[in-house]
Formats: structure tokens, C-alpha cells, sequence
């Protein structure tokens, strides 16, 4: 009995019915013939198998697609209507926009954010989060990746409740260079993010260079570098916190 | 994070060799496993819980790479690829030996017409059984098992051992 192509690779590839798999394996024992096609068959199956092994990344919390599925988790809004998300604000309308926001009293925690030298800086329960939170631990706001930038600052790309961002380590503290309204809002409805967590993750690649740091390096950074040093005392007062 | 989120992060190292078998070079494969993902968290009402994620993702993966990739593909097509020149100096010990079948491999794949590829990466690499293969593709069981058995012969000759 003489079998076509098409049926010696279903029987490789384990998709006959159970009568002709039984008639193809008499065959294999009985026609050389078709054993070795069969074999060819198999053996192609092997060699794909080993030219393209699944592709694991070794540091799920520096992998971009991991952190942006993190950074998409379901929002939850109050309402049914969501009004399409800010594109990225350059950071000189970035005073306007916060005034606005805080005048809203719903976008911005004030304690969040505050001015200084023509720069938005982190402040308040966000400073603290990004000089001592790991990437990925729970929390609000969440670090999702953390960076260095191709002039060697360090930045963390960060999504909260009330803001999500990027912030990089200078000496007045945590610059934020990028935001965006929170994505992680609590409520009862669930409901899709929008692309703005991709946009960040984009905007991150684009800034950073090489890969994201490690937890390791993470850690390294946030032990020696992120901490704000206190300033040269000016007076015999010892500052409380710096 | 929900489980849709728990789902899609496990099917990345998936995702990411579907894309590989699909694209032609590894920046490709980068790019459309990035419009995947976004293109999967901005339908994810689409997705019904309890059904299948990888096969919603492997259907996501191949029209993006059709609406996006293709085209850059056949560009990339005209020029010699940086694997015809792997080979080069080869000094036959094992390990070197085993890149240039990978490569060969590799190499096999890229001259498959895209219908046939699809059809290879999806039941040999992925190891999707025919009938799933065929609803990612949208193609009845016939045209898949048609594509598959072309390919597969395909790959054969390529690499030597025509059945």
C-alpha cells in the first residue's frame, strides 16, 4: 500500500485517525520505502524544534512588553466614557497643566509634585517611592522599569493613581520629564487602559542606554545614588530629612 | 495583575519565537511582538475569558505581521542576508556545526513563500494540532494540510534530505 506526502506527515505530526495510523505504521515495518519518509518527517520536526527554542527572557522586570502589559492593568473608571488620554506634554505646559489639574482636584495630588527651578520635581509619597521602591513591588505609584540615560542620569518610568511618568535622578531630586494622568485607578468598573503606558515605555526606550537595569543594579543605584544627599550645611542647624 | 495580564506575560516567550519564525531578521521579530502586545491590550475586551489566549494571540501576531511586516519583508527579500555569509571560515567542530544548522534551518524558512511559513511555524514550531492551525489561519483544514505538506517538502529539499 503506497501513501501520499500528506498523509505520511499527519502520521509525524500525530493527526491521523486511528485506522490509518495503524495501516502507516504496518507500513513503516514492511516498506523501507516509507519509513524513511516518515523518518524525514520526524526529523524535521526535531531540527524546528531545536532552531527556534521558545525565547525566554532571563529578567522578567527588565523586559519592556512585561512592564507594559503590567502598566496596562485594567483600569477601573467611574464612568462608562473615558475622554482620550493626554499625548505627551512638553515640559514647559506642564505648570499650566498642573494648575488646571489641581484646580480640577482629581487628576494631581499636589503632594506629588511641585516646581522649582522652572522643573517639575517629585515630592511627597511619589519622591519617596521612586529613590526607594523596587520596580514591580506593589504600591501606588508602582516603578515599572528603571533606566540610565545616555548622559548617565539615572530615570524610573513609574504609574500611580494620580500620575504616571518619568522621572531621572538630578541633584534638585527626581526631575519629572514626562507625565500623564494616572492609569491605576480604583473603582468597581473594570475598563480597558488606553496606550499611553505604551507611550511611556516607548518614550523610556528611547532615552535609555543599553538595557534596564537589573534588580541588582536597581538595588546598587538606589543604595548609592538615588538617595538625596543632604546639602552643604550652611548653618549649625542639622537639617531633619534631606 | 488580572489574569488576562498573568495570560499575556506566560505567552510572551511564545510570542516571541512565533514572531522569530514569522520575520526575517530579529529586529523585525522585536517590532511585531511589541504592536502585538499593544495591539492585544487595546482589544482585550475581544477576548473571552475561557477561551484559548494563544490562539487569539497567534491570530493577533500574524495580521499585524501581515498589515506591517510584510512589505519590509519582500524589500528585504532583494538583498543577500547577513546568513549567506555565516558559513564563512567554517572550521567544522561541533558547536560551530550545530550554529550553521540552525542557521540552515533559518536560512530554509525565509525562502518559504509566506503561506507555507505561517503554516510551518505555526504546527512545527508552535506545535499547534492542524484544526487550530487552520482557525488561526481562517483557512479550511485542506488549505492548511496543502500549505503544510508544500512547506515541509520544501524544507526538506532545502536542507538535503528531500522525503
Amino acid at each position: 500500500m503506497t501513501f501520499d506526502d500528506e498523509t505520511l506527515m499527519a502520521f509525524a505530526d500525530g493527526e491521523l485517525d486511528p485506522i490509518t495510523t495503524k495501516r502507516v505504521e504496518k507500513a513503516i515495518l514492511t516498506d523501507p520505502a516509507v519509513a524513511e519518509r516518515v523518518a524525514a518527517h520526524l526529523s524535521l520536526r526535531e531540527k524546528m524544534a531545536a532552531a527556534y527554542p521558545l525565547d525566554t527572557r532571563p529578567n522578567r522586570l527588565a523586559d519592556p512588553l512585561v512592564a507594559m502589559i503590567k502598566s496596562n492593568t485594567v483600569v477601573a473608571m467611574p464612568v462608562n466614557t473615558r475622554p482620550s488620554r493626554p499625548r505627551w506634554l512638553k515640559v514647559a505646559g506642564l505648570a499650566a497643566c498642573l494648575v488646571a489639574g489641581v484646580a480640577v482636584g482629581t487628576r494631581w495630588q499636589s503632594d506629588q509634585v511641585k516646581s522649582g527651578g522652572g522643573m517639575l520635581i517629585a515630592s511627597g509619597t511619589l519622591a519617596r517611592a521612586l529613590e526607594t521602591q523596587v520596580a514591580s513591588a506593589a504600591g501606588d505609584p508602582r516603578m515599572l522599569v528603571s533606566f540610565r540615560t545616555k548622559s548617565g542620569d539615572y530615570c524610573r518610568v513609574f504609574a500611580g493613581q494620580a500620575l504616571d511618568g518619568i522621572a531621572c535622578k538630578k541633584p534638585g531630586g527626581w526631575q519629572l520629564i514626562r507625565t500623564e494622568s494616572g492609569s491605576s485607578r480604583d473603582s468597581a468598573a473594570y475598563r480597558q487602559a488606553g496606550s499611553g503606558d505604551s507611550v511611556l515605555m516607548g518614550e523610556a526606550q528611547n532615552l535609555m542606554a543599553g538595557d534596564p537595569l537589573s534588580a541588582a543594579e536597581e538595588q546598587d543605584a538606589r543604595l548609592t545614588e538615588w538617595v538625596t544627599k543632604c546639602p552643604p550645611s550652611t548653618s549649625n542647624v542639622r537639617p531633619t530629612r534631606c | 495583575m488580572t489574569q488576562f495580564e498573568d495570560e499575556l506575560v506566560a505567552l510572551l516567550p511564545q510570542l516571541r519565537r512565533f514572531a522569530r519564525s514569522l520575520s526575517r531578521n530579529a529586529a523585525d521579530a522585536d517590532d511585531l511582538c511589541q504592536v502585538t502586545v499593544e495591539k492585544a491590550l487595546n482589544g482585550r475586551g475581544q477576548w473571552q475569558s475561557g477561551t484559548r489566549m494563544d490562539s487569539w494571540m497567534y491570530r493577533i501576531m500574524r495580521n499585524a505581521w501581515i498589515d506591517t511586516a510584510r512589505a519590509r519583508s519582500r524589500a528585504a527579500q532583494t538583498f543577500v542576508g547577513e546568513e549567506a555569509g555565516m558559513s564563512v571560515g567554517d572550521r567544522g567542530d561541533a558547536a560551530i556545526e550545530a550554529r550553521v544548522e540552525l542557521t540552515n534551518v533559518e536560512a530554509a524558512m525565509r525562502q518559504l513563500p509566506d503561506e507555507q511559513r505561517e503554516a510551518v511555524a505555526l504546527v512545527l514550531v508552535e506545535g499547534l494540532a492542524y484544526k487550530d492551525a487552520a482557525a488561526v489561519l481562517d483557512i479550511p483544514m485542506g488549505t492548511l494540510t496543502s500549505r503544510l505538506v508544500r512547506g515541509r517538502q520544501a524544507l526538506l529539499a532545502g536542507l538535503g534530505e528531500a522525503a
